[in-house]
């Protein structure tokens, strides 16, 4: 049996992930032996062509398929988690951080890329039970379990719904699209399954929420619209709008107002979360070729604002006690450059203009109101829960853009090293050429669909 | 020594209802009592009598398997249960972060001692939340629009295992923050799912993943419940 493109890349990540697990002890050492490793897969995987012999695998029997529309992905995958591994290297994490992350992505891999279906839903399970362990951190289990039984439901539903679509029986179908119509909305964190999202933004690491609320999001996106085009008729059925259509409202007015309560920053970027999550779901009510696109492009600067919001919290959060938006009055002025890029994080997350976030909100929210069988309703209930996101933003910035006296508590030593007020530099000018120039990331979520919708 | 199917024919007095009564009654003993070597104990049965339900569906070496996988699965989770408890877990001593209400909520407070081993002082909450669980499960089973679909009508009775055990699990989960027993939780979710799609997905290749799932699972819970109780002490010490 003979490696192939398919093979290598699963091979490439569990060594890497194996390699990292063994230097784990020596955090430094492994997180840079990840960026290493990380940028080495990404190379081969950029120079690697696909044809009929090496974009097929077998194991067992089973078939590995490797296609255009995944290698893109996973070049944004590996080249992300590279980035994450960077900034773990200035603010290190937990010792599982690196390795971990390795292997859940090669698990995602086996989900994309495995056939039948149902073998995917087994990787997924393995890769959530994985995440678990990513997401504790200090002992504290509660975002960890909620996403474990969460993620565990929404496998077990899908394993259901992939035996009832082989069965094909008429009487069987309404009962396939409610249960695929849940499931979905459960991997979306929809309402009422969006407990774990606020606990996870508590209790997990900056750069672990960034992971699973943005790449591995952007994955499971792709295993959804992969069955959604497999099934078409599922998308059509009135259940499964009146069900998605019913948990996006309610969970985009749930975040509205938990922004509009949030006390401090974690409660607040969780519904800013919540918020963005709920245009994702909504954007399953759009046809496959249609929501395609901007259902990828979502995610991804989903990603780039958590990514900006972790690098500014990370270097405000190094100084900063534990409590609420009060206790960082006076931080902003005294600490400017790490609240510009954690301020401009967090505007990206909720999708205004003349930020990261806004192309795909923007697009998110037109593509939503052409739908016939949508109208005006939903689109209407985001843009009010955007003004609740509004109003809670401009609470938590003004006092820390406030005056005030900075008490940096006993003990704390102020230690804004040149790396990482050069990943903070870079951050910002990153984020604000994406924000100038929107169509970068346009472009690849349109190539990225494009290749994709052709290949399979 | 007898064979698997020698064993089979012993146990065929709990075979059907009988073994759905003693599924649902390990749950329910599960989701009440306080002490976790109990808990085990129990459910170690559990997967005892979900093998002689998964008899029903499958080839008899493959339920041996299932068995026999459940009963690793309890020893992994015993042998974390034991290191958690000598670590301070079984003793009131938590992670530094831990906040005051969670101590409450995990603590001795809500634990009363009977003999040697502890009981729930939400017992008769649970109890009464578990009883509601298994009538909503008998009555969903009893009424057509709810039959799962696919199975046999000589396989009706798990219908009612089913839902009970997935009702079970999920309360199991929802009423704790303790990482052992709500891994406990979702492991019956996953027994009480398994034993309707063993009906419906025969293959070997599935069900061995399924059971490799299920290790996964166990191993995560066990080191979830190692963070909690265990990990501090070990961090500490270094």
């Amino acid at each position: 049996m003979s490696l192939t493109v398919p093979g290598w890349l699963l091979a490439g990540l569990l060594l890497s992930a194996a390699v990292t697990w063994a230097l784990r002890r020596w955090r430094q050492a492994a997180a840079a032996s990840g960026v290493v490793l990380a940028g080495l897969l990404w190379l081969w995987l950029r120079s690697v062509t696909l044809d009929d012999q090496t974009s097929l695998f077998l194991v067992y029997g089973r078939t590995l398929m490797m296609t255009e529309g995944i290698r893109l992905l996973f070049l944004w995958l590996v080249a992300a988690a590279g980035m994450l591994f960077v900034l773990s290297l200035l603010w290190p994490q937990g010792r599982h951080f690196v390795p971990v992350t390795l292997a859940v992505l090669a698990l995602l891999a086996v989900m994309l890329m495995i056939r039948p279906f149902i073998f995917g839903v087994l990787a997924w399970l393995a890769a959530a039970a994985l995440l678990a362990i990513l997401i504790e951190q200090n002992g504290q289990i509660r975002a960890a379990l909620r996403y474990l039984v969460m993620a565990v439901i929404a496998g077990l539903l899908l394993l259901t719904v992939d035996w009832m679509l082989a069965a094909d029986q008429a009487a069987l179908q309404e009962t396939t699209v409610r249960l695929v119509a849940l499931a979905f909305i459960i991997l979306m964190a929809g309402l009422p399954f969006h407990i774990w999202v606020s606990s996870l933004v508590m209790e997990a690491s900056p750069l672990v929420i960034a992971f699973l609320l943005g790449l591995v999001q952007l994955a499971l996106i792709f295993f959804v619209y992969a069955l959604l085009a497999a099934f078409p008729w599922l998308q059509e059925m009135a259940a499964f709008g009146s069900l998605v259509r019913w948990s996006s409202g309610l969970m985009a007015v749930t975040a509205g107002l938990l922004a509009l309560t949030a006390a401090d920053y974690d409660r607040l970027i969780g519904s800013l979360l919540l918020l963005d999550m709920s245009v994702s779901l909504a954007l399953l009510l759009t046809p496959v070729e249609m929501g395609w696109e901007t259902a990828v492009l979502v995610p991804i600067v989903r990603f780039v604002s958590l990514l900006l919001a972790a690098l500014g919290s990370g270097g405000l959060q190094a100084y900063l006690p534990a409590g609420g938006f009060v206790a960082w009055r006076g931080w902003g002025r005294r600490f400017p450059l790490e609240t510009a890029v954690f301020a401009f994080g967090i505007l990206s997350l909720l999708g205004l203009p003349l930020t990261v976030g806004f192309s795909g909100r923007w697009a998110a929210l037109i593509l939503i109101a052409q739908q016939p069988m949508v109208g005006l309703n939903l689109p209407i209930v985001l843009l009010l829960a955007m003004g609740g996101g509004i109003y809670g933003v401009w609470r938590g910035l003004s006092p820390l853009l406030a005056k005030g006296e900075v008490d940096f508590g006993d003990g704390v030593v102020i230690n804004t090293t040149r790396m990482r007020l050069a990943a903070l530099i870079l951050g910002l000018t990153g984020g604000l050429w994406l924000a100038a120039w929107p169509q970068a990331a346009l472009t690849y979520a349109h190539r990225l669909a494009n290749v994709w919708l052709l290949a399979d | 020594m007898p064979t698997i199917f020698e064993w089979i024919d012993r146990l065929s007095f709990l075979r059907g209802l009988p073994g759905v009564y003693l599924l649902l009654g390990t749950a329910v003993f599960i989701v009440f009592v306080g002490d976790w070597r109990l808990m085990l104990l129990a459910f170690a049965g559990q997967y005892l009598a979900a093998g002689l339900l998964f008899v029903e569906a499958l080839d008899p070496r493959l339920a041996i398997v299932k068995v026999l996988a459940g009963w690793f699965v309890c020893l992994i989770l015993y042998m974390t249960g034991r290191q958690a408890a000598d670590s301070g877990g079984g003793n009131g001593r938590f992670p530094v972060n831990t906040r005051a209400v969670q101590i409450t909520n995990l603590g001795q407070g809500n634990k009363v001692r009977g003999s040697a081993y502890r009981l729930l002082s939400t017992l008769s909450f649970r109890l009464v939340a578990a009883l509601i669980i298994l009538l909503s499960a008998w009555v969903l089973a009893q009424r057509p629009g709810y039959f799962l679909p696919a199975l046999p009508p000589e396989l009706a009775y798990m219908t009612f295992a089913v839902y009970g055990l997935i009702g079970l699990g999920l309360l199991g989960v929802s009423l704790t923050a303790d990482p052992l027993r709500a891994g406990l939780g979702v492991l019956m979710l996953m027994t009480g799912f398994e034993l309707y799609y063993s009906v419906l997905e025969q293959s070997v290749a599935v069900l061995a993943l399924l059971a490799a799932v299920n290790l996964i699972l166990a191993l995560v819970i066990a080191y979830l419940t190692q963070a909690r109780y265990a990990r501090p002490m070990l961090e500490a010490e270094e």
